[in-house]
């Protein structure tokens, strides 16, 4: 970590060139991925990859942060790694916490596919959470 | 830990960025450096005593 050789900003720019198009990516595939399933007559290995394309994009959006908490400074990591350890607690928190209410009573199935914006949710706001704390004088 | 950076970086006459920019940090790690909410790892604490030409001692001590 300590041979890094780009600026913390560069480090920023990669991981913004790469992580909001794959989240867009990801939006707009979660709709239609469904549709040219539904609606074409691919057999099913066909299908599993069109299925997957949103998990590929969210793949390549985890691996953009990696990239960044590996290449920033240790500062910005600390707060990095921070923000996603907390957010990672709140999401096990409400996924166990519901999963309990689904089987003690019967409480409507959370889909696990929402598990991944209630993640980022969480991050987001800590993330902002987290820069308030530490504005500057 | 308490440090002299602030007071060194405007002995030298260097802004934030300037510093950040030499140490290849960002700007934010400077400032959180210098107000003390953040201590820096052995290697960036060299970095700083090398940039002042001072011994980390020099720069850092203990509260």
């Amino acid at each position: 970590m300590s041979d890094r050789q780009i600026s913390p900003q560069e480090a920023e720019n990669r991981y913004k060139k790469i992580f909001f198009p794959t989240m867009i990516i990801y939006a707009v595939s979660c709709f239609i991925a469904p549709e040219v399933i539904s609606r074409s007559s691919l057999a099913a290995p066909a299908n599993y990859l069109i299925a997957l394309v949103p998990a590929v994009a969210v793949w390549v959006a985890i691996w953009s942060q990696a990239r960044l908490l590996r290449e920033t400074d240790e500062y910005q990591r600390s707060l990095l790694a921070d923000a996603s350890l907390i957010a990672l607690a709140f999401t096990m928190a409400l996924a166990t916490g519901w999963g309990f209410l689904e089987v003690n009573a019967g409480a409507p199935k959370f889909p696990l596919l929402m598990i991944l914006p209630a993640f980022y949710l969480f991050f987001g706001f800590i993330r902002l959470f987290l820069w308030l704390r530490n504005k500057e004088a | 830990m308490k440090n002299r950076i602030k007071e060194l970086r405007l002995e030298k006459n260097l802004s934030q960025d300037a510093l950040a920019k030499l140490l290849n940090v960002s700007r934010q790690s400077v400032n959180a450096i210098e107000t003390g909410r953040y201590d820096p790892s052995l290697p960036l604490a060299f970095k700083l005593g090398k940039v002042f030409s001072l011994k980390i001692e020099e720069v850092f001590t203990p509260e």
